[in-house]
């Protein structure tokens, strides 16, 4: 006789796998030493420094949020869009100097997205792209100005690219499984924290 | 369910794996965690919104939650600048008085006045969690850890809020507010007195 497996719900299956993703990005201790020399180490530099300095981290993340709100479709250029804007930005950080005003549109960009997603509302596909597309090039630039000369361009570039992907698809994938109402009010409530950081943090500057 | 609580624990276990840790950034993250919980007026204040938010029902159990940050924040900013406010320390104790009373008799105002109360107080509990964040070893960390404390709290109430649609359950919510309010009145007699 067959046993009856025991299915959890499609929406649980989802939240648990994107929970299990980020304990994996948040569990590694130290990174090899034989990697790091042999340059493979600066992907994991520019992997590691988007999700990991809290300045990107929480927007590049409500951008996720804000993309799931959207809905799929709408999700998946956003995606696309924050993925583009990120290389756009990093590329041009590299070459470039450290601009001041970035580091006041990157404060911005908590409190635009962050309060996008409290309001839950939907938006025109232009806007959310256009918004994922411009925040990543700052936020892109930001990261590039952090690079340090002895990297490998490629390497590191790809590391922020593929951080910010890794993000916005989490976070989307997660609000997009989201059935109880109540989980979405939950999503709100963390848009407006994102955006009470970031109101914080404009105001030191 | 379990499972996905231990997979949330397992994600607080490495508090090392943040950019330009200078030892600085964890420290102002755990400082900002730690600077609501340190003052029991905060803590009562923040829970008993959320237990207010619960009495009074839609749409205010989610509309508190989602504006009170952004008027903290203000009231963060206020602090940052050191604008000058009534002594912050009343005003929080009035809050624990006045939300402790409100869940203990049930208040139940319309929308806009329950909004004007709570974001009023909002302001003082932002501008003491504002003094002291250019004094903060990371300031974005810090500000990160005292809005996201602060939004666990408002959880906490909801979460224990839940129970007040059982009539013993209500009770005990409104002994809650009660407790609220005494240690208001207790605050308030080490702050004038």
């Amino acid at each position: 006789m067959l046993c009856r497996r025991s299915a959890m719900q499609p929406a649980r299956v989802r939240a648990f796998a994107t929970l299990a993703a980020l304990a994996a990005i948040f569990l590694p201790g130290t990174a090899s030493a034989h990697l790091v020399d042999a340059r493979f180490g600066d992907f994991y530099a520019g992997l590691i420094h988007p999700i990991s300095a809290l300045e990107h981290v929480f927007p590049i993340l409500a951008v996720g949020l804000l993309a799931g709100q959207q809905g799929a479709k709408n999700a998946r250029v956003v995606l696309a869009c924050i993925a583009v804007g990120l290389l756009v930005g990093v590329v041009l950080g590299q070459r470039g100097d450290s601009l001041s005003w970035v580091a006041y549109v990157n404060g911005a960009s908590f409190v635009v997205v962050g309060g996008l997603v409290a309001l839950a509302r939907r938006l025109p596909v232009w806007v959310s792209a256009a918004l994922a597309g411009a925040f990543g090039v700052t936020h892109g630039y930001a990261n590039g100005t952090a690079m340090r000369p002895e990297m490998v361009v490629l390497n590191y570039d790809a590391g922020v690219v593929v951080a910010g992907v890794v993000l916005v698809s989490i976070g989307a994938g997660f609000v997009l499984s989201l059935e109880r109402s109540w989980t979405k009010v939950a999503v709100r409530v963390v848009g407006s924290w994102i955006a009470a950081i970031g109101l914080m943090t404009i105001a030191l500057m | 369910m379990k499972k996905i609580t231990a997979v949330v624990a397992l994600v607080f276990i490495p508090a090392r794996v943040l950019a330009h840790v200078t030892g600085d950034v964890a420290g102002g993250l755990a400082s900002g965690f730690l600077h609501p919980i340190s003052g029991l007026d905060h803590v009562v204040a923040m829970v008993a919104v959320g237990l207010w938010g619960s009495q009074l029902g839609k749409p205010a159990i989610w509309i508190l939650p989602v504006t009170f940050p952004i008027v903290m924040a203000f009231g963060g900013v206020m602090g940052v600048r050191e604008i000058p406010l009534p002594p912050v320390e009343l005003g929080i104790a009035l809050s624990a008085i006045v939300l402790g009373a409100a869940v203990a008799l049930s208040v139940k105002p319309p929308l806009w006045a329950a909004a004007a109360v709570v974001g009023a107080f909002a302001v003082f509990h932002g501008y003491a969690h504002g003094t002291e964040l250019p004094r903060a070893a990371a300031p974005l960390a810090y500000g990160s850890g005292f809005v996201l404390t602060t939004g666990m709290l408002h959880v906490c109430g909801i979460a224990i809020g839940t129970i007040h649609r059982w009539p013993a359950g209500a009770k005990v919510v409104r002994g809650c507010g009660v407790l609220v309010a005494v240690v208001g009145v207790y605050f308030l007699i080490r702050a004038i007195g």
